[in-house]
């Protein structure tokens, strides 16, 4: 391997597009989309390491598109991506020509790393988004339940222990 | 000292995708909580903001929940 090689390998970055196709293009039509955004990086000399077909996916906000004169709002896209090789020189024009595309609702652009970085699968958060984060439950110390017989008992002997006058003490109960 | 979330898991690079990951860091009302509940290192709370912008850029996560 001569030293040029060496040099345009390590020229090379890790690139990631993440697009949304516009949500009125056939299931069956898709491949060929994902084929359309490979074909701008193949032209721009990227190679491709790895990538998800679209699936539809809810958006958390309408987004809007202007087509021939008019503004449509979509609430729903197919999402995909596909990582790849480029030299970082050309990601600005990579960039400029998948917008252009009709069929992309919105896409972006992210140096990334050679491996996957997805994790989702393993960690599903407990709480769901939007549900308010409950107050902690007040700790109920979990005391020894005494009869109404032992209540009495004990009453009467915190009673014969003061030395007030037993109407006072008969004023006090019926507070209580 | 208790490492963060992202190191105790093992995640090296957070990604805007992974809504599931991102969500867990999120207020009732989709706002990034602060580090000090969050009890991420600088670094990851740096990244975590990072990709909970793009996820809402692209439409994964809200920008706001009413």
């Amino acid at each position: 391997m001569s030293n040029t090689e060496v040099q345009e390998a390590s020229d090379l970055r890790v690139y990631e597009v993440g697009f949304h196709l516009l949500p009125k293009i056939a299931e069956a039509e898709m491949p060929a989309e994902v084929e359309k955004i490979k074909a701008i990086l193949s032209t721009h000399g990227a190679s491709v390491i790895a990538e998800e077909t679209p699936r539809m996916t809810q958006l958390s906000y309408p987004m809007s598109r202007a087509e021939a004169g008019k503004r449509d709002r979509y609430n729903q896209a197919w999402f995909g991506w596909v990582k790849f090789e480029l030299d970082p020189t050309q990601v600005k024009s990579v960039e400029e020509e998948i917008s252009r595309m009709v069929t992309i609702l919105r896409m972006i652009i992210i140096s990334t790393v050679r491996e996957s970085t997805r994790s989702s699968k393993l960690f599903v958060s407990e709480r769901p988004m939007g549900e308010a984060i409950k107050k902690p439950e007040m700790h109920k110390g979990e005391g020894k339940k005494l009869s109404d017989a032992e209540i009495d008992t004990a009453v009467d002997e915190l009673v014969a222990g003061t030395e007030e006058p037993a109407a006072a003490v008969a004023e006090t109960e019926v507070a209580a | 000292m208790q490492a963060d979330f992202f190191s105790n898991h093992n995640i090296k690079h957070i990604d805007y995708k992974d809504t599931e990951v991102l969500k867990r860091f999120l207020t009732p009302h989709g706002r990034l909580m602060a580090r000090k509940r969050t009890n991420l290192t600088a670094a990851h709370q740096r990244a975590l903001a990072t990709a909970v912008k793009r996820a809402r850029y692209m439409g994964l996560l809200p920008y706001l929940v009413r």
